[in-house]
């Protein structure tokens, strides 16, 4: 009950609404509306969006993030820089939002900042070639963080089914839950005639995008099932998942084999 | 006028037509000019504002999909939106639609 409490409080306290410029029009060129984003979870990568205001029409809006203790920071299309969503444009006294992809590693806790570089030029830039020169500021962007508790994955998959006739690949379905598992590995075992194998001939399968499996994501494991020994029927397969969230882990699940003729 | 959104929306055209003065032509020339449909892109860009900074989104996909709803929500789809955000920077009259909007804050 506290861990809820708590959780609620840091969900409140972090949902500081937007500002509003019209209440008090702001006297710099550019103004941002919110330096607190959402919380996330240590081991969480997330889209996070910063809004500004500019007083006057302005372009080539750019924003670099530095984070610090191993927070990074992607942008849009694989750019360097992040610009406005609806374009790098501001039209005066409106407001657009620059988005980008934060990973937060498991080892940082409480809250991190990220510095911000915004850069821009006055006026509507080519399309009318009156800019005044390139204008810049600093800002900052902090984010809460709360420790996850939770489960770290479900499995989705309860049932899959191959021929006696000849070996077949089946799949078998995770839904990541903790903020992000990484180095998963996943071996099967049966009945003692059912011959497992998996990709590349190796000793696990891992999953189709990866091993790196994020809070939300859906990705599969492939096994291939020999089961020419079997009479056709229904087994038990046992599935052994290691992963790493904060440490290493281990998980256990079943899923029904059905041998067909 | 039954509701507050109407009154937003009458202020945002009384601003708008304010807006308007000064500038050639508005109602006749190439300058965009304010609309009930631009309007109601205005109410959908300025609410969309405060869910995307209060959300912490898996994809990027994820954004683009949350203002598609919104515009489907009103018959509206992408290609108009970008031709109305596009015209912002050259429209006095739609951005002080957009400025009305978002004049309340997010809730």
């Amino acid at each position: 009950v506290k861990r809820v409490g708590l959780v609620v409080l840091l969900v409140a306290l972090a949902a500081v609404p937007l500002a509003s410029p019209a209440a008090a029009e702001p006297k710099l060129e550019v103004t941002q509306l919110n330096a607190l984003a959402v919380p996330m979870f240590p081991g969480q990568t997330a889209w996070l969006s910063v809004a500004w205001w500019a007083r006057s029409n302005i372009s080539n809006f750019a924003v670099t993030a530095t984070g610090t203790d191993g927070v990074t920071v992607g942008y849009p299309a694989g750019r360097s820089f992040s610009s406005l969503y609806g374009s790098a444009s501001l039209a005066g006294r409106t407001a657009d939002f620059t988005s980008f992809r934060v990973t937060v590693p498991y080892s940082a806790s409480r809250s991190t900042t990220l510095s911000l570089h915004v850069t821009w030029d006055q006026g509507n830039g080519s399309k009318r070639n009156d800019t005044s020169g390139k204008k810049e500021m600093d800002a900052r962007l902090t984010i809460p963080l709360l420790p996850y508790f939770g489960p770290d994955l479900t499995q989705r998959t309860s049932s899959v089914s191959v021929s006696k006739a000849e070996p077949s690949w089946v799949e078998v379905s995770f839904l990541g839950r903790a903020p992000s598992l990484h180095d998963f590995a996943l071996t099967a075992t049966g009945p003692a005639d059912l011959v497992v194998g998996y990709p590349g001939d190796g000793a696990a399968t891992s999953l189709a995008d990866g091993s790196t499996l994020l809070g939300g994501a859906t990705d599969a494991a492939a096994l291939r099932l020999d089961a020419s020994a079997l009479a056709p029927g229904s087994y038990v397969l046992e599935l052994a998942e290691t992963y790493t969230t904060s440490g290493p882990r281990r998980a256990t699940g079943k899923v029904n084999l059905v041998v067909r003729p | 006028l039954s509701s507050d959104r109407d009154l937003r929306r009458l202020a945002a055209f009384a601003l708008a037509a304010l807006a308007c003065v000064g500038v050639v032509g508005c109602g006749g020339s190439s300058t965009p000019t304010a609309t009930a449909e631009t309007a109601t892109l205005a109410d959908v860009e300025a609410a969309r504002l405060c869910a995307v900074t209060g959300h912490a989104y898996r994809t990027e996909a994820e954004i683009d999909a949350d203002l598609v709803e919104r515009l489907a929500d009103h018959g509206l789809d992408r290609a108009q939106w970008k031709r109305w955000h596009d015209s912002l920077v050259d429209s006095p009259a739609r951005a002080a639609q957009l400025a009305s909007a978002s004049a309340g804050g997010c809730p």
